[in-house]
């Protein structure tokens, strides 16, 4: 089953995207809130603070909070529209079932979960446990994460349960597994304040990650730090940065490479830092060394003289202070292009200090914290290890069951949907995913959706992937429940209930909890009577793990606006800033470097294909736009995607300004229209990703995953343009 | 405001209760059918006569003011007499009586404003003229049982008090008095309900009028329930409640926000204007190519400013600001900003 | 009268704008004017650049709009805001709009109204921030007591400007690169020379 029951037309026409443009009851409408709530943005692993104002059960408008320390009431419009999502008419209400040439059918929730397990059942006992997988996300809270990360291994007995993290961090959080032995940014922002140099390396803060730009600008202003920006584009962020790299696609990790090899042969490293604190610099020292900077230009096409000052600029700073995200981390390398950067700071030893630190942008709401407690195929709770054998017996008896009971490393998410696609896993259960946009090569999802014997969907609207499931369960908002949530910063914060479900949706975890019952294995869930229930077995479950927050409780957050990991007792403050003195997490203490050579991408440019193609986000849009095509303030100032491209590439394929132009890789054809602007590289277009079916980028990008983190290449493949028509306006 | 008089509008003011006092006595038939009872209201009226008339001279010699009132006339007589005759008369119809646009700015505003406008404008057409000795009743030889009206003396129709128009005619008062309540009602709501009112309101300006308002059609209200249901019990108290009320209103009327109802006759001249720049010559932005209005409003505006001692242009040129778009102004800062700054963050870096 | 609008001051710096539309987003919120956003939010010329900016009301000291305005409409108060127009006395005839040198007044037809910056006015008037320097994630909207900005930016707060020979004082100050002398608005020379921000690669 599993494919769409109805034309897709009239899917959109009964569940949207529709765009809401007003709060319930109007712009008009008067007289206080009964309620206001602190809680939190959804949308970004900033986490900003934020208070919902809510009447009758609906939520009607926002406050800023700026008492609140990370953000200080300071919000982007996803942020400051966030609230619209709630009283939507595509809500989904209650359960539905996918019947053929009917649509999607109202059905109970007796029904909808007796299907559910009876088909649980018969797909395992036909075809093995591990036939039937499980697909989460990380803009769920950590109790949820830790509950399907639990029900999956112990209700389901399944190893392949992955996450939409796949997309976002594993590159970085493998990268700072190898080096630093722990998986978190190793500074609080409040470090960037206190820095001479930052350096941004793939990563468009300004639209991704918009109240950083606040600790970047304050620390130019107050310190005169420099800004130093590594990306194909001119974003607003890099606009008046001090330094721009403009690097090829793909080149980064020939960049830091080659800086590094810089900044040694300068004597500007800490070879006392190194001799005492990191381990694996002299193998490091010995590749970088052939890395020249004539080498570097003509690979990463950043001009020499940029590559120098730069180099300058990091060797003699006193404070300095890296950040990366997707940009250097969506590709086939994206480990080895963090680890470059890694050891590029470590030979510093600018690290672990008063602003001196390192850290990766979480891209998704709680991507920071989801995957350190288990829906991740390869972890357990506390950032813990599926496959050494002292973790698995720790949490096999926190969970009460056998270890040999306990499944082991699964497949990550792209694997999962290959395997589905190769007839290997026949169920799925999903939440929080909309891998129909957000995947590479969509038409390649699609079809294995279609394959699926049999497919059941939680989430609050119908996704472009749940319209192929067979049941649907109508889930929860974020402001729909309470829990915690894991920020950028490490920084554990309280989401609290604004308002409950409307109509028959009920919270995720109920949802799961009822499963589990059904499957048998309510004995292992019965005791969760709500999240706080399932936080303090978190608490347990993370004991002695790297991400340890045993000391963290529901009434400390509140009372210190979050608190950071590792927190090991109760009566410890938490760790704002990770490394110092030089301890990091490895069992000899030490952080290590890691060899990195330079490798091209896994799509080859040529005279077919001579265009580099990126993607990206938009700050009107997050993640497959789910929630913010349909909210109207966000998804009028960007209805659609565009692609970006500089006036000397334009000129040669005669395309002007708006006019209509089709972009062709080796996986498939995606038509849009142009925008010319001189803030891209000559060589390369930029194609936001929130859209799906013909609107969508992801019919362009490539299943070729990074052999360690499996992330696929989203930032670089190689395309062709042409143009199709004129500016129609 | 009081500063300085205003000679024209004393002269124009006084001039305008002569013309009044002309009509009483000759409406009333040099006075015989002048209530006396009435010299309240009369002395309140003449007030609020000569003030609002006062007022409105003084309003229309600021030269905004002037030059819009010219140039509507202008645009009126001019080769377009009938295109641009019959648009103010629909914007008459649409803007005054109907009150479309504030419908727009919000349903329930027109409502309550709608209410309130005509619950009044129906409440003076029958006030004054008795308060003038303008309209008396009286019963016709051979024909007790019915009434006749009089104007200016004059007899007119013959109607029977118990039939449709004579309930009407003794009802229209009790009608206003309803249509006011409500409306008064629903704009107290609003003013303490609404967070944004909350905060921007003033007591002079905002609820002092409605609270004259109300208190003139609850009195007014009263003394229709006296007379018909208490057979007259508190009527004279009550009667000189409602007289104090209806002179608040009356001398609030040219200094407060009542004043409104005349100003609002210059949004006639406002769609001359919008027309001007649908079917006239636009001004064209020399940086955008927009055409963000008409030459002719554009060169009012301009000459307003002068006229006012503000020197935008650029010398020995006519050229000023005024002359870009509003979008290009805002570029316009921007840029120059960004040039001062030589497009970096901040003036200390190279 | 409000010694909150006394001791706080409203500063703009276009230079630090990343063009997100937190501010125009949030604007629509204030409780005065709910679904209509008063400020502005616009791209230079995105061909060129990304550069965008904000404009709001400048709160002139002598507003050209309120002394334009035939209907009496738009008020400043003692403490230095420049309110939008009254409702009961806006006609919607624009000329606020073609007399502002700063391009702010949005006049909406339909209405018959003109909606401007007040400062958020029902928020200043009781102590607290306009919603648009709230929300601004990166201070290129700033309100705050000016010894703050003083010290801590290195561009400087300036409120005066030339048009012509026409200089006018502002209670909203936009960072520039001296707070001495008014700034120069040479439309001669914008006329003629846009901005072009250097390009980083080799062409």
């Amino acid at each position: 089953m599993a494919k769409l029951p109805i034309a897709e037309e009239l899917i959109i026409e009964k569940f949207g995207p529709h765009l809401k443009h007003q709060p319930p009851g109007g712009w008009d409408q008067a007289g206080e809130p009964d309620r206001r709530v602190k809680t939190h943005c959804c949308f970004c692993g900033q986490q900003c603070g934020i208070i919902l104002k809510v009447k009758d059960n609906a939520v009607v408008g926002f406050d800023p909070w700026e008492s609140f320390p990370f953000n200080k009431g300071k919000l982007c419009p996803k942020g400051v529209k966030r609230y619209m999502q709630g009283s939507h008419p595509d809500r989904l209400l209650y359960p539905l079932e996918n019947r053929s040439g009917e649509g999607y059918v109202r059905t109970s929730w007796d029904a909808a979960y007796s299907k559910t397990v009876a088909e649980i059942q018969r797909i395992q006992s036909q075809y093995g446990k591990d036939s039937f997988a499980v697909l989460s996300g990380v803009s769920l809270s950590n109790e949820k994460s830790y509950l399907i990360g639990k029900f999956a291994r112990v209700a389901l007995e399944t190893a392949n349960l992955d996450y939409n993290g796949r997309l976002c961090m594993v590159s970085a959080g493998a990268g700072n597994k190898k080096a630093f032995g722990l998986d978190r940014a190793g500074n609080s922002w409040a470090d960037l304040l206190e820095t001479d140099l930052i350096l941004c390396a793939g990563t468009n803060v300004s639209e991704c990650a918009p109240i950083t730009t606040d600790y970047i600008w304050k620390a130019r202003d107050t310190r005169g730090a420099k800004l130093i920006v590594v990306d194909p584009r001119i974003t607003p962020i890099a606009r008046t940065a001090d330094l721009i790299l403009p690097v090829r696609p793909g080149t980064d990790s020939h960049l830091f490479n080659t800086l590094l090899n810089l900044i040694i042969q300068a004597g500007d490293i800490d070879e006392n830092f190194i001799k005492e604190h990191t381990a694996g610099f002299e193998d490091v020292k010995k590749t970088v060394a052939k890395y020249t900077v004539e080498e570097c230009e003509r690979i990463t096409g950043v001009p020499a003289k940029s590559i120098r000052t730069a180099a300058e600029w990091w060797g003699k700073a006193k404070r300095s202070f890296l950040l990366h995200a997707r940009g250097i981390e969506h590709h086939t390398k994206g480990v080895d292009n963090v680890l470059s950067c890694i050891n590029f700071v470590l030979a510093t030893g600018r690290i672990g200090k008063v602003g001196c630190g390192y850290a990766t942008i979480t891209g998704q709401g709680n991507g920071q914290g989801g995957r350190e407690h288990g829906h991740k195929c390869d972890q357990l709770p506390g950032n813990r290890d599926i496959t050494n054998p002292e973790h698995r017996q720790y949490i096999s008896k926190v969970w009460g069951i056998e270890e040999k009971d306990l499944p082991g490393k699964g497949l990550s998410a792209q694997e999962i949907l290959n395997e589905i696609h190769a007839g290997k896993i026949k169920g799925l259960l999903s939440i929080c995913f909309n891998p129909l946009v957000s995947l590479p090569d969509s038409k390649f999802t699609r079809e294995a959706l279609e394959k699926l014997e049999f497919y059941a969907n939680i989430d609050f609207f119908l996704s472009e992937t749940a319209q192929h499931a067979d049941i649907i369960l109508p889930g929860s908002l974020h402001e729909e429940d309470e829990g915690t949530s894991t920020s950028a910063e490490g920084r554990v914060i309280r989401l609290q209930k604004a308002v409950n479900p409307p109509g028959e949706a009920k919270v995720d975890w109920e949802i799961f909890l009822e499963i589990a019952r059904r499957l048998g294995k309510g004995k292992y869930f019965d005791h969760f009577k709500n999240p706080e229930d399932m936080f303090n077995e978190l608490r347990v479950a993370s004991k002695g793990g790297t991400a340890d927050y045993y000391g963290i409780t529901y009434d400390k957050i509140d009372k210190n606006m979050g608190v950071f990991w590792p927190c090991p007792s109760l009566d410890h403050p938490g760790t704002p800033r990770l490394f110092e003195n030089g301890k990091f997490y490895h069992p000899d203490g030490k952080a290590h470097f890691n060899v990195v050579e330079y490798k091209p991408s896994a799509d080859i440019i040529n005279e077919e294909y001579p265009i580099y193609l990126t993607t990206g986000r938009v700050i009107y849009q997050y993640l497959s736009g789910t929630q913010t095509r349909r909210i109207g303030f966000l998804s009028d100032q960007c209805p659609d995607p565009y692609v970006e491209m500089h006036p000397l590439l334009a000129e040669k394929y005669g395309i002007k300004d708006g006019d209509r132009v089709r972009i062709t890789s080796r996986r498939g054809t995606v038509e849009l229209n142009a925008k010319v602007v001189k803030t891209i590289r000559p060589d390369t277009v930029f194609v936001p990703y929130h859209w799906a079916g013909k609107k969508s980028i992801n019919r362009l990008t490539q299943r070729a995953l990074d052999p360690i983190s499996k992330i696929p290449e989203f930032k670089m493949s190689a395309v062709r343009i042409e143009k199709v028509s004129e500016n129609s306006l | 405001m009081f500063m300085k008089l205003h000679k024209e509008g004393v002269l124009r003011g006084l001039g305008g209760v002569a013309l009044l006092s002309v009509l009483i006595v000759v409406g009333s038939r040099k006075l015989v059918y002048f209530d006396a009872a009435l010299i309240p209201y009369l002395i309140a009226t003449i007030f609020a006569i000569f003030g609002s008339i006062y007022r409105y001279s003084v309003w229309l010699s600021r030269p905004p003011t002037n030059i819009l009132w010219k140039r509507s006339l202008k645009l009126i007589f001019s080769k377009y007499f009938f295109a641009n005759a019959g648009l103010v008369i629909k914007a008459f119809f649409e803007n005054m009586l109907l009150q479309k646009f504030i419908g727009r700015r919000s349903p329930y505003r027109w409502i309550m404003h709608f209410l309130l406008a005509w619950g009044c404008v129906l409440g003076f057409a029958v006030t004054f003229p008795l308060v003038f000795g303008w309209l008396h009743f009286s019963n016709p030889p051979g024909h007790e049982h019915m009434y006749q009206l009089y104007i200016f003396g004059f007899p007119a129709m013959i109607f029977d008090p118990y039939g449709f128009i004579g309930y009407a005619f003794f009802n229209m008062l009790n009608l206003c008095s309803i249509m006011i309540i409500i409306g008064t009602v629903m704009a107290f709501s609003r003013r303490l309900m609404h967070p944004g009112d909350i905060t921007t309101q003033s007591f002079a300006h905002d609820l002092l009028p409605l609270l004259i308002l109300f208190g003139v059609a609850v009195s007014g209200l009263f003394l229709t329930f006296s007379t018909h249901y208490l057979g007259g019990h508190q009527y004279r108290i009550l009667s000189t409640i409602h007289c104090w009320t209806v002179v608040a209103f009356l001398v609030y009327l040219p200094f407060g926000k009542f004043f409104h109802i005349f100003q609002r006759a210059s949004q006639m001249g406002a769609e001359l204007y919008i027309h001007e720049k649908q079917e006239g010559q636009l001004a064209i932005c020399p940086k955008t190519g927009e055409g963000f209005t008409s030459q002719v409003q554009k060169d009012d505006v301009k000459s307003i400013l002068r006229e006012l001692g503000f020197e935008f242009e650029v010398a020995h040129e006519k050229f000023s600001v005024q002359d870009l778009s509003p979008q290009a102004r805002r570029q316009l800062l921007m840029t120059t900003q960004h040039k001062r700054l030589k497009g970096k963050f901040d003036i200390v870096r190279e | 009268m409000s010694t909150w609008l006394e001791e706080n001051d409203l500063f703009i710096d276009p230079q630090r704008c990343i063009g997100c539309r937190a501010c125009e987003a949030a604007c629509a919120e204030c409780d005065t004017h709910r679904g209509v956003p008063m400020i502005h939010l616009e791209p230079l010329d995105r061909a060129e650049s990304v550069k965008t900016g904000p404009t709001l009301c400048m709160h002139c000291d002598d507003p050209a709009c309120a002394a334009v305005c035939p209907a009496d409409a738009i008020k400043r108060t003692d403490d230095g805001v420049v309110q939008s127009s009254l409702k009961p006395r806006c006609i919607g005839c624009s000329n606020c709009q073609i007399a502002c040198p700063f391009g702010v007044p949005k006049v909406y037809r339909a209405r018959a109204q003109m909606n401007k910056c007040d400062m958020c006015y029902d928020r200043t008037s009781v102590g607290l921030k306009p919603m648009c320097a709230t929300v601004c994630p990166s201070e290129a909207i700033f309100f705050g007591p000016k010894s703050v900005v003083e010290t801590q930016r290195k561009n400087k707060a300036n409120n005066q400007f030339i048009f012509g020979k026409q200089k006018i004082t502002t209670k909203v100050h936009i960072m520039m690169d001296t707070s001495e002398d008014p700034v120069n608005m040479d439309i001669v020379d914008f006329m003629s020379v846009g901005i072009e921000d250097s390009q980083p690669w080799e062409m």
